[in-house]
Protein backbone atom coordinates (compact mmCIF):
# COMPACT_ATOMS: atom_id res chain seq x y z
CA UNK A 1 0.00 0.00 0.00
CA UNK A 2 0.84 3.47 -1.04
CA UNK A 3 0.88 6.39 0.55
CA UNK A 4 2.30 8.80 -1.84
CA UNK A 5 -0.43 11.31 -3.15
CA UNK A 6 -0.74 11.33 -6.47
CA UNK A 7 -1.16 14.54 -8.19
CA UNK A 8 -4.41 14.03 -11.16
CA UNK A 9 -2.63 16.56 -13.36
CA UNK A 10 0.77 14.51 -13.18
CA UNK A 11 -1.17 11.30 -14.02
CA UNK A 12 -3.36 12.99 -17.34
CA UNK A 13 0.45 14.25 -18.49
CA UNK A 14 1.84 10.93 -18.03
CA UNK A 15 -0.77 9.31 -19.97
CA UNK A 16 -1.28 11.58 -22.39
CA UNK A 17 2.68 11.29 -23.09
CA UNK A 18 2.46 7.57 -22.68
CA UNK A 19 -0.41 7.54 -25.35
CA UNK A 20 1.99 9.59 -27.21
CA UNK A 21 4.75 6.86 -27.19
CA UNK A 22 1.90 3.82 -27.79
CA UNK A 23 0.28 4.99 -30.14
CA UNK A 24 3.24 6.45 -31.92
CA UNK A 25 2.25 4.17 -35.61
CA UNK A 26 -1.06 6.59 -35.85
CA UNK A 27 1.31 9.37 -37.16
CA UNK A 28 3.37 7.00 -39.21
CA UNK A 29 -0.07 5.84 -41.06
CA UNK A 30 -1.34 9.37 -40.97
CA UNK A 31 2.19 10.53 -43.02
CA UNK A 32 1.54 7.32 -45.20
CA UNK A 33 -2.07 8.26 -46.34
CA UNK A 34 -1.48 11.79 -46.40
CA UNK A 35 1.67 11.33 -49.04
CA UNK A 36 -0.73 8.66 -50.78
CA UNK A 37 -3.46 11.41 -51.06
CA UNK A 38 -1.05 14.12 -52.09
CA UNK A 39 0.16 11.39 -55.14
CA UNK A 40 -3.26 11.69 -55.97
CA UNK A 41 -4.04 15.22 -56.12
CA UNK A 42 -2.96 16.04 -59.33
CA UNK A 43 -5.01 13.80 -60.86
CA UNK A 44 -7.75 13.80 -58.50
CA UNK A 45 -10.13 16.35 -60.10
CA UNK A 46 -9.99 16.23 -64.34
CA UNK A 47 -12.47 18.23 -66.34
CA UNK A 48 -12.97 18.25 -70.38
CA UNK A 49 -15.42 20.25 -72.34
CA UNK A 50 -15.19 20.91 -76.17
CA UNK A 51 -16.31 21.86 -79.12
CA UNK A 52 -16.19 20.72 -82.59
CA UNK A 53 -12.71 21.15 -83.08
CA UNK A 54 -11.32 21.56 -79.46
CA UNK A 55 -11.43 19.69 -76.91
CA UNK A 56 -9.85 21.38 -72.90
CA UNK A 57 -8.73 19.24 -70.36
CA UNK A 58 -8.33 20.76 -67.00
CA UNK A 59 -6.67 19.12 -63.94
CA UNK A 60 -7.70 21.01 -60.80
CA UNK A 61 -5.16 20.79 -57.66
CA UNK A 62 -6.67 21.31 -54.02
CA UNK A 63 -5.78 19.30 -50.64
CA UNK A 64 -9.96 18.63 -51.04
CA UNK A 65 -8.08 14.86 -51.02
CA UNK A 66 -5.98 15.21 -48.70
CA UNK A 67 -8.43 16.33 -46.32
CA UNK A 68 -10.87 13.79 -46.90
CA UNK A 69 -8.07 11.05 -46.58
CA UNK A 70 -7.16 12.67 -43.31
CA UNK A 71 -10.62 12.91 -42.08
CA UNK A 72 -11.13 9.20 -42.89
CA UNK A 73 -7.87 8.25 -40.59
CA UNK A 74 -9.16 10.59 -37.97
CA UNK A 75 -12.05 8.98 -37.58
CA UNK A 76 -10.24 5.46 -37.67
CA UNK A 77 -7.57 6.23 -35.12
CA UNK A 78 -10.36 7.94 -33.12
CA UNK A 79 -12.26 4.12 -32.93
CA UNK A 80 -9.37 2.49 -32.59
CA UNK A 81 -8.69 4.50 -29.10
CA UNK A 82 -11.88 3.44 -27.86
CA UNK A 83 -10.76 -0.23 -28.15
CA UNK A 84 -10.12 -2.80 -25.13
CA UNK A 85 -6.30 -3.27 -27.16
CA UNK A 86 -6.00 0.59 -26.48
CA UNK A 87 -7.60 1.04 -23.03
CA UNK A 88 -5.35 -1.58 -22.02
CA UNK A 89 -2.35 -0.46 -22.56
CA UNK A 90 -3.09 1.88 -20.23
CA UNK A 91 -3.55 -0.50 -17.31
CA UNK A 92 0.14 -0.29 -16.52
CA UNK A 93 -0.73 3.45 -14.90
CA UNK A 94 -2.16 4.59 -11.91
CA UNK A 95 -5.63 5.78 -13.79
CA UNK A 96 -9.39 6.71 -13.23
CA UNK A 97 -11.76 6.75 -15.89
CA UNK A 98 -11.55 10.48 -15.65
CA UNK A 99 -7.95 10.89 -15.98
CA UNK A 100 -7.72 8.46 -18.65
CA UNK A 101 -10.77 10.49 -20.85
CA UNK A 102 -9.22 13.83 -20.27
CA UNK A 103 -5.47 12.17 -21.62
CA UNK A 104 -7.39 10.71 -24.76
CA UNK A 105 -8.81 14.29 -25.55
CA UNK A 106 -5.57 15.90 -25.08
CA UNK A 107 -4.34 12.73 -27.29
CA UNK A 108 -7.05 13.30 -29.86
CA UNK A 109 -6.47 17.34 -29.51
CA UNK A 110 -2.87 16.50 -30.58
CA UNK A 111 -3.99 14.76 -33.33
CA UNK A 112 -6.00 17.02 -34.73
CA UNK A 113 -3.95 19.96 -34.46
CA UNK A 114 -1.29 17.79 -36.02
CA UNK A 115 -3.51 16.56 -39.12
CA UNK A 116 -4.78 19.81 -39.78
CA UNK A 117 -1.56 21.96 -40.13
CA UNK A 118 0.03 19.09 -42.24
CA UNK A 119 -2.74 18.82 -44.35
CA UNK A 120 -3.14 22.35 -45.12
CA UNK A 121 0.95 22.72 -45.53
CA UNK A 122 0.72 19.15 -47.79
CA UNK A 123 -1.45 21.15 -49.96
CA UNK A 124 1.06 23.12 -50.70
CA UNK A 125 3.77 21.19 -51.45
CA UNK A 126 1.56 19.63 -54.36
CA UNK A 127 1.78 22.64 -55.61
CA UNK A 128 4.31 23.33 -55.69
CA UNK A 129 5.29 20.28 -57.72
CA UNK A 130 2.48 20.49 -59.68
CA UNK A 131 4.16 22.52 -62.54
CA UNK A 132 6.70 19.64 -62.42
CA UNK A 133 4.72 17.44 -63.37
CA UNK A 134 2.76 18.96 -65.57
CA UNK A 135 5.68 20.36 -68.08
CA UNK A 136 3.61 20.73 -71.24
CA UNK A 137 0.19 22.14 -69.49
CA UNK A 138 -0.53 25.93 -69.02
CA UNK A 139 -2.22 27.08 -65.47
CA UNK A 140 -5.17 29.08 -66.12
CA UNK A 141 -6.19 29.07 -62.92
CA UNK A 142 -4.48 30.35 -59.77
CA UNK A 143 -6.83 31.25 -55.84
CA UNK A 144 -3.80 33.60 -54.61
CA UNK A 145 -3.69 32.49 -50.72
CA UNK A 146 -2.96 34.89 -48.33
CA UNK A 147 -1.28 34.22 -45.08
CA UNK A 148 -4.36 34.17 -42.93
CA UNK A 149 -6.39 32.24 -45.47
CA UNK A 150 -3.89 29.60 -45.09
CA UNK A 151 -4.47 29.94 -40.85
CA UNK A 152 -7.93 29.73 -41.68
CA UNK A 153 -7.78 27.32 -43.39
CA UNK A 154 -5.64 25.32 -41.05
CA UNK A 155 -8.25 26.25 -38.32
CA UNK A 156 -10.99 25.01 -40.08
CA UNK A 157 -9.11 21.48 -40.96
CA UNK A 158 -8.27 21.13 -37.54
CA UNK A 159 -12.16 22.04 -36.18
CA UNK A 160 -13.44 19.12 -38.67
CA UNK A 161 -10.54 16.56 -37.89
CA UNK A 162 -11.80 17.34 -33.85
CA UNK A 163 -15.60 16.87 -35.13
CA UNK A 164 -14.85 13.90 -37.23
CA UNK A 165 -12.63 12.19 -34.33
CA UNK A 166 -15.39 13.20 -31.42
CA UNK A 167 -18.07 11.40 -33.87
CA UNK A 168 -15.41 8.15 -34.14
CA UNK A 169 -15.17 8.45 -30.89
CA UNK A 170 -18.65 8.32 -30.01
CA UNK A 171 -18.97 5.28 -32.33
CA UNK A 172 -16.26 3.38 -31.06
CA UNK A 173 -17.29 3.66 -27.32
CA UNK A 174 -21.03 2.37 -28.34
CA UNK A 175 -19.79 -0.28 -30.36
CA UNK A 176 -18.02 -1.70 -27.11
CA UNK A 177 -20.99 -1.73 -25.10
CA UNK A 178 -21.81 -5.39 -27.14
CA UNK A 179 -19.74 -7.04 -29.96
CA UNK A 180 -22.74 -7.06 -32.23
CA UNK A 181 -23.00 -3.54 -32.27
CA UNK A 182 -19.86 -3.01 -34.65
CA UNK A 183 -22.30 -5.00 -37.52
CA UNK A 184 -25.56 -2.89 -36.48
CA UNK A 185 -24.84 0.47 -35.44
CA UNK A 186 -22.93 0.55 -39.17
CA UNK A 187 -25.92 -0.63 -40.89
CA UNK A 188 -27.95 1.84 -38.66
CA UNK A 189 -26.20 4.70 -39.59
CA UNK A 190 -26.45 3.89 -43.09
CA UNK A 191 -29.89 2.81 -42.97
CA UNK A 192 -30.73 6.08 -41.18
CA UNK A 193 -28.56 8.14 -43.90
CA UNK A 194 -31.12 6.16 -46.60
CA UNK A 195 -34.59 6.61 -44.74
CA UNK A 196 -33.99 10.39 -43.86
CA UNK A 197 -31.91 11.80 -46.18
CA UNK A 198 -32.80 15.50 -45.73
CA UNK A 199 -32.20 15.46 -42.33
CA UNK A 200 -28.65 14.36 -42.97
CA UNK A 201 -28.71 17.47 -45.35
CA UNK A 202 -29.83 19.57 -43.02
CA UNK A 203 -26.93 18.54 -40.52
CA UNK A 204 -24.43 18.52 -42.94
CA UNK A 205 -25.56 22.18 -43.88
CA UNK A 206 -25.64 23.54 -40.66
CA UNK A 207 -22.07 22.66 -40.77
CA UNK A 208 -20.75 22.65 -43.98
CA UNK A 209 -22.69 26.03 -44.92
CA UNK A 210 -21.22 27.85 -42.26
CA UNK A 211 -19.34 30.60 -43.50
CA UNK A 212 -17.92 32.58 -40.28
CA UNK A 213 -15.13 30.67 -38.92
CA UNK A 214 -15.74 31.45 -35.01
CA UNK A 215 -20.05 30.71 -35.67
CA UNK A 216 -18.38 26.99 -36.89
CA UNK A 217 -16.10 27.00 -33.78
CA UNK A 218 -18.90 27.36 -31.16
CA UNK A 219 -20.37 24.65 -33.74
CA UNK A 220 -18.01 22.18 -33.65
CA UNK A 221 -16.89 22.93 -30.24
CA UNK A 222 -20.13 22.47 -29.02
CA UNK A 223 -20.60 18.73 -30.95
CA UNK A 224 -17.34 17.59 -30.10
CA UNK A 225 -17.85 18.52 -26.15
CA UNK A 226 -21.42 16.58 -26.39
CA UNK A 227 -20.16 13.32 -28.47
CA UNK A 228 -17.23 13.28 -25.88
CA UNK A 229 -19.86 13.79 -23.22
CA UNK A 230 -22.30 11.06 -24.29
CA UNK A 231 -18.88 8.70 -24.88
CA UNK A 232 -17.94 9.36 -21.41
CA UNK A 233 -21.49 8.45 -20.31
CA UNK A 234 -21.31 5.25 -22.31
CA UNK A 235 -17.80 4.50 -21.37
CA UNK A 236 -18.73 4.63 -17.67
CA UNK A 237 -21.35 1.51 -18.13
CA UNK A 238 -18.50 -0.33 -18.98
CA UNK A 239 -15.29 -1.66 -16.85
CA UNK A 240 -12.13 -0.47 -16.80
CA UNK A 241 -10.59 -4.03 -17.76
CA UNK A 242 -12.64 -7.13 -18.59
CA UNK B 1 9.62 30.47 -63.42
CA UNK B 2 11.68 27.15 -63.99
CA UNK B 3 14.49 28.63 -61.93
CA UNK B 4 12.14 29.17 -59.01
CA UNK B 5 11.45 25.62 -59.36
CA UNK B 6 14.39 23.99 -59.72
CA UNK B 7 14.92 25.87 -56.64
CA UNK B 8 11.89 24.33 -54.83
CA UNK B 9 12.50 20.81 -56.06
CA UNK B 10 16.16 20.61 -55.16
CA UNK B 11 15.27 22.08 -51.70
CA UNK B 12 13.31 19.48 -51.04
CA UNK B 13 15.69 16.72 -52.11
CA UNK B 14 17.74 17.82 -49.98
CA UNK B 15 15.83 18.48 -46.74
CA UNK B 16 14.52 14.66 -47.79
CA UNK B 17 18.15 13.77 -47.73
CA UNK B 18 18.95 15.59 -44.35
CA UNK B 19 15.93 13.55 -42.77
CA UNK B 20 17.13 10.28 -43.92
CA UNK B 21 20.91 10.91 -42.51
CA UNK B 22 19.06 12.02 -39.52
CA UNK B 23 17.51 9.22 -39.02
CA UNK B 24 19.78 7.07 -40.43
CA UNK B 25 22.84 7.77 -38.65
CA UNK B 26 21.27 10.74 -36.16
CA UNK B 27 19.68 8.22 -33.72
CA UNK B 28 21.72 5.46 -30.89
CA UNK B 29 20.88 2.33 -32.10
CA UNK B 30 19.06 1.54 -28.65
CA UNK B 31 16.94 4.18 -28.95
CA UNK B 32 13.12 2.57 -29.42
CA UNK B 33 10.98 2.62 -32.20
CA UNK B 34 8.57 5.48 -30.88
CA UNK B 35 11.71 8.37 -31.20
CA UNK B 36 12.47 7.20 -34.38
CA UNK B 37 8.73 7.80 -36.01
CA UNK B 38 8.51 10.85 -33.98
CA UNK B 39 11.74 12.58 -35.75
CA UNK B 40 10.25 10.93 -38.87
CA UNK B 41 7.31 13.10 -37.83
CA UNK B 42 8.79 16.33 -37.00
CA UNK B 43 11.44 16.01 -40.40
CA UNK B 44 8.01 15.91 -42.25
CA UNK B 45 5.97 18.58 -40.73
CA UNK B 46 9.57 20.79 -41.03
CA UNK B 47 9.38 20.02 -44.79
CA UNK B 48 6.32 20.83 -45.38
CA UNK B 49 6.73 24.08 -43.12
CA UNK B 50 10.00 25.02 -45.12
CA UNK B 51 7.87 24.27 -48.54
CA UNK B 52 5.48 26.68 -47.55
CA UNK B 53 8.01 29.66 -47.46
CA UNK B 54 9.44 28.60 -50.55
CA UNK B 55 5.62 28.48 -52.36
CA UNK B 56 4.85 32.33 -50.53
CA UNK B 57 7.99 33.40 -51.42
CA UNK B 58 9.02 32.49 -54.83
CA UNK B 59 6.17 30.43 -56.61
CA UNK B 60 2.94 31.95 -55.97
CA UNK B 61 4.17 35.66 -57.10
CA UNK B 62 5.41 34.02 -59.87
CA UNK B 63 2.44 31.85 -60.74
CA UNK B 64 0.58 35.08 -60.29
CA UNK B 65 2.02 36.70 -63.28
CA UNK B 66 2.08 33.91 -65.25
CA UNK B 67 -1.67 33.58 -64.80
CA UNK B 68 -2.06 37.21 -65.12
CA UNK B 69 -0.37 37.38 -68.53
CA UNK B 70 -3.71 35.75 -70.50
CA UNK B 71 -5.99 36.75 -68.38
CA UNK B 72 -9.08 37.79 -70.35
CA UNK B 73 -12.72 38.45 -69.63
CA UNK B 74 -15.93 36.93 -71.35
CA UNK B 75 -16.62 38.79 -74.40
CA UNK B 76 -20.43 40.65 -74.07
CA UNK B 77 -19.93 41.60 -78.23
CA UNK B 78 -22.91 39.96 -79.26
CA UNK B 79 -24.79 40.99 -76.14
CA UNK B 80 -23.53 44.60 -77.07
CA UNK B 81 -24.72 44.46 -80.25
CA UNK B 82 -28.01 42.57 -79.43
CA UNK B 83 -29.24 44.94 -76.35
CA UNK B 84 -27.93 47.77 -78.78
CA UNK B 85 -24.50 48.90 -80.06
CA UNK B 86 -22.44 50.89 -77.53
CA UNK B 87 -19.63 52.88 -79.40
CA UNK B 88 -17.59 53.02 -76.13
CA UNK B 89 -17.96 49.33 -75.29
CA UNK B 90 -17.38 48.02 -78.86
CA UNK B 91 -14.20 50.31 -79.18
CA UNK B 92 -12.27 47.23 -77.51
CA UNK B 93 -13.66 44.85 -79.66
CA UNK B 94 -12.67 46.45 -83.14
CA UNK B 95 -10.57 44.82 -85.30
CA UNK B 96 -10.60 45.74 -89.36
CA UNK B 97 -12.63 47.95 -91.50
CA UNK B 98 -13.06 48.41 -94.96
CA UNK B 99 -14.82 50.65 -98.02
CA UNK B 100 -15.85 49.14 -100.69
CA UNK B 101 -17.75 49.92 -103.92
CA UNK B 102 -20.29 47.10 -105.20
CA UNK B 103 -20.54 47.41 -108.75
CA UNK B 104 -23.53 44.67 -108.70
CA UNK B 105 -26.51 44.04 -106.84
CA UNK B 106 -27.64 41.91 -104.74
CA UNK B 107 -24.46 41.88 -102.82
CA UNK B 108 -23.70 38.20 -101.77
CA UNK B 109 -22.42 37.10 -98.34
CA UNK B 110 -20.81 33.82 -98.66
CA UNK B 111 -19.79 30.79 -96.28
CA UNK B 112 -17.31 29.01 -97.78
CA UNK B 113 -17.25 25.41 -97.10
CA UNK B 114 -16.18 24.22 -93.87
CA UNK B 115 -17.80 23.62 -90.27
CA UNK B 116 -19.02 26.41 -87.87
CA UNK B 117 -20.15 26.73 -84.48
CA UNK B 118 -21.74 29.72 -84.50
CA UNK B 119 -23.81 31.65 -87.08
CA UNK B 120 -21.77 34.99 -88.48
CA UNK B 121 -24.11 37.86 -86.67
CA UNK B 122 -24.26 40.89 -89.01
CA UNK B 123 -25.67 44.26 -88.57
CA UNK B 124 -26.68 46.22 -91.76
CA UNK B 125 -27.10 49.98 -90.61
CA UNK B 126 -29.04 51.62 -94.00
CA UNK B 127 -27.75 55.25 -94.24
CA UNK B 128 -30.11 58.28 -95.39
CA UNK B 129 -27.56 58.63 -98.71
CA UNK B 130 -27.36 56.42 -101.87
CA UNK B 131 -23.70 56.79 -101.86
CA UNK B 132 -22.24 53.20 -103.65
CA UNK B 133 -20.20 53.16 -100.78
CA UNK B 134 -20.51 49.77 -98.42
CA UNK B 135 -18.36 50.59 -95.07
CA UNK B 136 -17.60 47.30 -93.52
CA UNK B 137 -16.34 46.65 -89.69
CA UNK B 138 -15.40 43.27 -88.25
CA UNK B 139 -15.46 43.20 -84.51
CA UNK B 140 -13.69 40.09 -82.60
CA UNK B 141 -13.71 39.07 -79.79
CA UNK B 142 -11.23 36.22 -78.54
CA UNK B 143 -12.04 32.68 -77.17
CA UNK B 144 -11.94 32.48 -72.98
CA UNK B 145 -11.61 29.00 -71.54
CA UNK B 146 -11.35 29.83 -67.30
CA UNK B 147 -10.43 33.85 -68.42
CA UNK B 148 -7.73 32.75 -70.39
CA UNK B 149 -7.26 34.24 -73.83
CA UNK B 150 -6.74 31.11 -76.13
CA UNK B 151 -6.47 32.78 -79.26
CA UNK B 152 -2.85 31.47 -79.90
CA UNK B 153 -4.42 28.04 -79.95
CA UNK B 154 -7.58 28.39 -82.09
CA UNK B 155 -8.05 30.28 -85.31
CA UNK B 156 -10.12 33.15 -86.03
CA UNK B 157 -12.76 32.22 -88.97
CA UNK B 158 -11.46 34.50 -91.22
CA UNK B 159 -13.68 37.12 -93.61
CA UNK B 160 -12.82 37.77 -96.80
CA UNK B 161 -13.88 41.19 -97.95
CA UNK B 162 -14.23 41.96 -101.64
CA UNK B 163 -16.10 44.76 -103.61
CA UNK B 164 -19.26 42.10 -104.26
CA UNK B 165 -19.20 39.84 -101.66
CA UNK B 166 -17.76 38.87 -98.38
CA UNK B 167 -17.03 35.27 -97.94
CA UNK B 168 -17.18 33.66 -94.27
CA UNK B 169 -14.61 31.21 -93.72
CA UNK B 170 -14.84 28.82 -90.18
CA UNK B 171 -10.97 28.23 -91.07
CA UNK B 172 -12.17 24.23 -89.83
CA UNK B 173 -12.45 21.67 -92.02
CA UNK B 174 -13.26 18.25 -91.95
CA UNK B 175 -10.04 17.14 -92.62
CA UNK B 176 -8.56 19.80 -89.69
CA UNK B 177 -6.49 18.60 -87.50
CA UNK B 178 -8.16 17.97 -84.18
CA UNK B 179 -7.09 20.81 -81.06
CA UNK B 180 -6.50 19.35 -77.76
CA UNK B 181 -5.43 21.55 -74.90
CA UNK B 182 -4.39 20.67 -71.45
CA UNK B 183 -4.48 22.97 -68.39
CA UNK B 184 -4.23 22.58 -64.63
CA UNK B 185 -5.89 25.25 -61.95
CA UNK B 186 -4.86 25.57 -58.44
CA UNK B 187 -8.29 26.03 -56.57
CA UNK B 188 -8.12 26.47 -52.77
CA UNK B 189 -9.46 23.76 -50.84
CA UNK B 190 -13.28 23.23 -49.54
CA UNK B 191 -12.46 23.98 -46.00
CA UNK B 192 -10.80 27.47 -47.13
CA UNK B 193 -13.11 28.24 -49.69
CA UNK B 194 -15.77 27.74 -46.57
CA UNK B 195 -14.36 30.07 -44.30
CA UNK B 196 -12.54 32.70 -46.87
CA UNK B 197 -15.15 34.12 -48.82
CA UNK B 198 -13.28 36.42 -51.41
CA UNK B 199 -11.02 33.31 -52.23
CA UNK B 200 -11.64 33.49 -56.18
CA UNK B 201 -12.80 30.24 -57.42
CA UNK B 202 -13.50 28.54 -61.21
CA UNK B 203 -16.86 30.15 -62.25
CA UNK B 204 -17.69 27.04 -64.55
CA UNK B 205 -15.27 24.47 -65.75
CA UNK B 206 -17.29 23.38 -68.59
CA UNK B 207 -18.02 26.76 -70.19
CA UNK B 208 -15.86 27.75 -73.47
CA UNK B 209 -16.79 30.65 -75.29
CA UNK B 210 -16.02 30.61 -79.04
CA UNK B 211 -14.60 33.03 -81.18
CA UNK B 212 -17.37 36.02 -81.61
CA UNK B 213 -17.16 38.17 -84.58
CA UNK B 214 -19.66 40.66 -85.64
CA UNK B 215 -19.91 42.47 -89.12
CA UNK B 216 -21.05 45.57 -89.01
CA UNK B 217 -21.81 47.36 -92.70
CA UNK B 218 -23.29 50.53 -93.19
CA UNK B 219 -25.18 50.58 -96.77
CA UNK B 220 -26.82 53.38 -98.58
CA UNK B 221 -30.72 53.17 -98.69
CA UNK B 222 -32.33 50.38 -100.24
CA UNK B 223 -29.20 48.32 -100.51
CA UNK B 224 -29.79 44.44 -101.52
CA UNK B 225 -28.18 41.86 -99.80
CA UNK B 226 -28.28 38.06 -100.25
CA UNK B 227 -27.36 35.72 -97.52
CA UNK B 228 -26.97 32.07 -96.99
CA UNK B 229 -29.53 32.16 -94.04
CA UNK B 230 -27.68 29.05 -92.07
CA UNK B 231 -24.17 30.94 -91.52
CA UNK B 232 -25.76 34.53 -91.27
CA UNK B 233 -27.88 36.48 -88.60
CA UNK B 234 -28.57 39.82 -90.27
CA UNK B 235 -29.98 42.43 -88.26
CA UNK B 236 -30.76 45.66 -90.15
CA UNK B 237 -31.12 48.76 -89.03
CA UNK B 238 -31.99 52.44 -89.93
CA UNK B 239 -30.22 55.38 -89.20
Amino acid sequence: MSFAKVNKYDIVKKQYVHKLHAHHNMFGTMMFVQLIAAFLTPWNQSFSTGTMRAEFFVHVISADIIIIFTSIWMIIVAIQLTTKAAKNKMSTFVTTKQTNRLSNMLFILTLGIIGGVTTQLLGIAVKIISPILFPNKELVFLAELTGMDMVIGIVGTILYLLLFASIGFLIGEIVQLHPTLIIIVPAIIIGLFILFTDVFGEIFAFYFFTSNILIFLIKAGFTVLLCFFISFFIGNRLEVRR
Amino acid sequence: MIGVLFFGVLTLAVAVLIVFLMVKYGTPIRKSTYKIKYRFLFGYIALLVLNTVIYFSFVQPNLVKETAEGTAEVSKLHHIFYEGADEQLLKQYKKTEWEITPTKSPFKLTFKDGLIENELLVLVQEREDTDNVVQVTLYEAPPVFIEQDLSQHIPAPIIHVENNQITYDSGFYEDSEYIELSFYAFEGDMITNQFVSDLPQIDNLYKYNEWEQVLQLSVPKDFKIDSVSDYFDVIRKKY
